[in-house]
């Protein structure tokens, strides 16, 4: 199944990148690995996605960048979450919630 | 309010962005390598070799360009980025057709200058406030009575009451109204006439007038037991003293009295009003040396224009209140107990130059209307230019429209074209307009006498020139290339890739906005050519009318300073010894003296014929020759005669008009005229001996029905004022100036003598008229031009865009006339609409412009007619030369095309 590549439900990239960055700072690459470890294969986030996201949540001030060294002696940016963008991940999980039950609802249904 | 806080707060992250070099692309490029290196290191643990894991990694990783560029989207502001991809654009669009882009700048630089410049001098005489500190705070002050007209004259007495005793004035500024004087720079020069003003000594440090050198007049310079001081101006310091840099603590001579110069003020001060005089001194000091017209502490003695500073935050109404409360403490003008009294002040501000009052903005609107008739003009030439350019890319837009650019961005690439032949032809007309105005104010206030003094104007533009200059860009560009846009991107899409505009039989989309901009520019130019026809019209009319007598050979001889109010007793028998021996020069037929030379602002006097109500006519006091020496008939009665002036009996002499004014029913002759005097005396009669044949003696623009009254001299007269002595004589004017002054040096070497003739006086007043009808002239000329160009430009594409339609009528056989006329006709057809609408335009303006005080000859039916043939005869001609390139299709080449 490793190389079936499930889309991600629009909208959540930035949802899971915030969660992902809330367990601590990582670079690009280590958020793509997060999500697709933590996931079981099943979301893999395209690098082309990624990177733009990122800096779009930049701009919008949810996280914030800088350059360090990696384990491996690497230089690396690594991102690290705002007190706004906790926030924000606070504000799109409960909206997320509030649709995924939606949705359970309406598929649950037994009569019109 | 959250939301904008957000918009800022990412806008100020974009902005730190955006200050990194290249936008961190480096950055970007590195972080993502180092993803790439993670991921081939992964393949490798999978199995791969390095070099195919490096490609699954590169392959996985997608494009990084792509990416790097869209990341970077996120930072940068689009619209900008829009735009300057707009402006590269626009630029190699412009750069294609540099000769289009430079009429185009150049003609829209040209009308915004000529706008430009026209506004900042509105705006430096009517809004800008006088360049001196707090110019809001300045008032100026008139005398109000219990009843009567206000008087703007103050005496020495009643400044002082106001200086020291107001509450609400903060700097009281006095200005006298001082005679010339006979100045000295050494004892051992030549006396030359100099023009004082009369200050307190607070005047330059309230105006914030500093000295270049030396120092400016002072509080202390005030006082009785100093030596007058006075501070000269720069032009005086170059004309009289050769800009010596010692004459500070100069001795120097005034009216025989010595007085010290204490300083040179900074040249581009400017006071009240705009003209410097040679000097200035206290009050004080210029009784002292006799330039005042009386003692100061006369109180009868109103001879101060009285303006003031007020207090920093009191109000006008306060202020009169105040101060006439302090004035009606102060002695009074007059004792006499049946005189008006004094009631109170009034107070009105002072801040700019000029008051913009109703008169004044009825005065400057036809100028206005003027000049942005050309601008209008302009942008519609410009608009049908562009129209026909992107008629002409109408294919290439309709293949963009077709890929999927909106009509917007469209829309908006087009306007920014616009906007750059805007902005480019506002920051040239800005310019222009600044030298323009510089350039015709210096030429014109060159030619006022020098009595005037120097001209100081400060012709800075303000903020308020800018703006205007700016708001006449952006209307520019939307009125020319707003509408061009939108219609070049309305397109119908599939005719235009087809090439359907030129096809037989599909509706030929006649732009009806590009027939109505040819009606406007025709219409516009109409009018300006109209204006600049009725002022040069008017000019040759006011100097070849008969003025009702011979002005021609008469000369004005003004000897000696000229007084305000008192002349002193040894000028009086001066100016009596120069009048006799100036008779006798051989070649002078007749000499006499006047209060008024012709040609000149005549003085009014308040009569009423018995019975009537009172009128206000313009008099003269004249000795026995004026009418002989001016050449003006007496068409019945007398003269007057010698007896008449020494016996100060009470006859008068009054033109036919003002005969018919006074008595319309009767002769004049043995009348009786009833004078009001100034005070509360009894009126004067004068019984009426003679009738003069009426004329055009004073001021050009008097009206033709003025009436005249002449008195004879008294010897009061020549103790008060000048009396300048007029002289009709054979000889050429420059001899008779050279014998005059040669006279004039026998008698007294120091006394100044001034010789002119008598139609100078007339010619100096035609000179604003003169420079109106010039401008005016080169602003019509203007305009027709770029009418011309653009007429000349809209056939010649109605040529190119119908030749299918002509090809077909010249293989079909019309004739050469035929297809003129066919492609001429349209235009034409729009012209004559043009020149109607201009005609109904030009009726209305020639009113407008009759609302000044000159006289101006209207232009005649003939007149209207003349302009409309020669304005249709140009653009027939403009018509019909790039027609003629329509004779020259070969039908069956462009048949067969397409």
């Amino acid at each position: 199944m490793a190389d079936q590549k499930s889309e991600l439900l629009p909208g959540t990239l930035e949802m899971l990148t915030l969660k992902t960055l809330s367990l601590g700072p990582l670079h690009g690459y280590g958020i793509a690995q997060h999500i697709k470890r933590i996931s079981r294969d099943v979301l893999q986030v395209e690098e082309g996605s990624l990177y733009p996201a990122l800096q779009r949540m930049q701009v919008k001030g949810w996280v914030k960048s800088d350059w360090r060294e990696t384990p491996t002696k690497r230089r690396a940016r690594y991102y690290q979450l705002t007190a706004l963008g906790r926030k924000q991940l606070g504000v799109e999980e409960t909206s997320f919630s509030r649709v995924v039950e939606a949705i359970g609802r309406v598929m649950r249904a037994e009569e019109a | 309010m959250r939301i904008t806080w957000e918009a800022a707060a990412r806008t100020w992250r974009r902005l730190g962005w955006s200050l990194r070099p290249n936008h961190g692309a480096r950055e970007l490029d590195e972080e993502m390598r180092f993803h790439h290196e993670m991921l081939t290191r992964d393949f490798e643990a999978a199995g791969l070799s390095p070099s195919d894991a490096r490609d699954a990694a590169r392959r996985q990783f997608g494009n990084a360009l792509a990416m790097r560029e869209r990341g970077a989207d996120a930072w940068t502001f689009a619209w900008l980025d829009d735009l300057a991809h707009d402006v590269r654009f626009g630029l190699r669009q412009l750069r294609r057709n540099p000769l289009f882009a430079l009429i185009a700048i150049v003609a829209i630089g040209l009308a915004i200058g000529i706008n430009s410049g026209f506004f900042t001098l509105i705006d430096t005489f009517a809004w800008q406030p006088i360049p001196v500190p707090h110019a809001e705070q300045l008032v100026r002050m008139a005398v109000r009575f219990d009843r009567g007209a206000n008087s703007i004259l103050f005496s020495y007495p009643q400044v002082q009451a106001i200086a020291r005793n107001s509450q609400t004035v903060a700097d009281a500024l006095p200005l006298g109204r001082c005679s010339q004087v006979a100045f000295r720079s050494s004892a051992s020069a030549a006396a030359v006439p100099a023009t004082v003003a009369c200050v307190s000594g607070n005047f330059f440090q309230s105006l914030g007038g500093s000295a270049a050198i030396g120092r400016p007049l002072v509080p202390s310079d005030e006082r009785d037991d100093a030596t007058p001081a006075i501070a000269i101006s720069d032009g005086f310091w170059t004309r009289a003293f050769a800009r010596a840099p010692d004459v500070v603590g100069r001795d120097v001579i005034v009216n025989g009295a010595h007085a010290t110069v204490v300083g040179v003020i900074r040249a581009n001060f400017v006071g009240f009003v705009p003209i410097t005089p040679d000097f200035w001194t206290t009050l004080q000091a210029a009784s002292r040396v006799g330039a005042t017209p009386g003692a100061l502490t006369d109180p009868t003695n109103q001879f101060i224009d009285m303006k003031a500073r007020l207090r920093a935050g009191v109000t006008l109404e306060r202020a009169t209140a105040e101060v006439s409360g302090v004035i009606a403490a102060a002695p009074p003008p007059t004792v006499r107990a049946d005189a008006p009294h004094v009631a109170g002040v009034e107070l009105r501000a002072n801040g700019s130059m000029l008051a913009m009052t109703w008169q004044m903005v009825l005065v400057l609107a036809p100028a206005l209307i003027v000049v942005a008739l050309v601008l209008v003009i302009a942008c519609a030439n410009l608009a049908n230019l562009l129209l026909s350019r992107s008629l002409a890319r109408q294919r290439e837009i309709a293949v963009r429209l077709a890929i999927g650019a909106s009509r917007a961005r469209l829309v908006r690439q087009l306007l920014t074209e616009s906007l750059l032949i805007a902005v480019l032809g506002s920051a040239l007309g800005f310019q222009l307009g600044r030298w323009t105005v510089t350039i015709v104010s210096r030429m014109y206030f060159s030619n006022l006498p020098s009595t005037f003094g120097a001209i100081a104007l400060d012709l800075r533009p303000s903020w308020r020139v800018v703006a205007y200059t700016v708001t006449l860009g952006v209307v520019s560009v939307l009125a020319f290339g707003l509408a061009p846009a939108l219609q070049a991107t309305g397109a119908n899409l599939t005719g235009s890739l087809k090439g359907d505009d030129t096809m037989i039989g599909s509706r030929v989309r006649r732009s009806h906005l590009r027939d109505a901009l040819i009606s406007v520019e025709v219409a516009g130019s109409l009018v300006l050519l109209v204006a600049a026809a009725i002022l040069l019209m008017s000019i040759r009319a006011i100097g070849t009318r008969d003025a009702g007598f011979e002005p021609e050979r008469v000369s004005v001889a003004s000897l000696g300073l000229s007084a305000i109010g008192r002349v002193p007793p040894a000028l009086v028998d001066t100016r009596a010894t120069f009048a006799f021996r100036a008779a006798r020069v051989p070649g002078v037929v007749e000499t006499a003296r006047a209060l008024d030379a012709p040609f000149t602002s005549w003085r009014l006097i308040t009569l009423s014929a018995t019975g009537g109500s009172y009128v206000r006519l313009p008099y003269n006091a004249i000795t026995t020759r004026y009418f002989d020496v001016v050449g003006q008939r007496i068409v019945s009665g007398r003269a007057f005669t010698p007896e008449d002036s020494a016996a100060e009996s009470a006859v008068a002499i009054v033109s036919a008009a003002a005969a018919r004014v006074l008595w319309p029913s009767s002769s004049a002759l043995g009348q009786t005229l009833r004078a009001a005097q100034r005070t509360d005396e009894p009126d004067k009669l004068y019984r009426v001996v003679g009738i003069a044949a009426d004329a055009h003696a004073g001021m050009i623009w008097d009206s033709d029905d003025a009436g005249y009254v002449f008195l004879p001299a008294t010897p009061k007269d020549f103790a008060s004022f000048d009396m300048p002595l007029l002289a009709r004589s054979d000889t050429p004017e420059p001899v008779l100036a050279r014998a005059f002054e040669d006279i004039a040096r026998q008698i007294d070497v120091n006394a100044p003598i001034h010789v002119e003739p008598a139609i100078a006086q007339r010619d100096f007043m035609l000179v604003p008229i003169r420079y109106g009808s010039w401008i005016t002239s080169a602003v019509g000329a203007f305009g027709l031009g770029l009418a011309l160009i653009g007429l000349y430009g809209v056939v010649a594409f109605a040529v190119e865009q119908r030749r299918h339609e002509i090809a077909v009528h010249v293989a079909l056989g019309a004739a050469s006339a035929d297809v003129l006329r066919l492609v001429v006709r349209r235009e034409m057809r729009l012209v004559v609409i043009g020149l109607v609408v201009g005609l109904a335009l030009s009726l209305g303006e020639s009113k407008l412009i009759e609302a000044w005080a000159v006289p101006l000859s209207p232009l005649g039916i003939g007149g209207f007619a003349a302009l409309a043939s020669l304005l249709l005869g140009v653009a027939l001609v403009a018509s019909v030369i790039p027609a003629l390139g329509a004779l020259r299709i070969a039908p069956m080449q462009v048949l067969r095309r397409d």
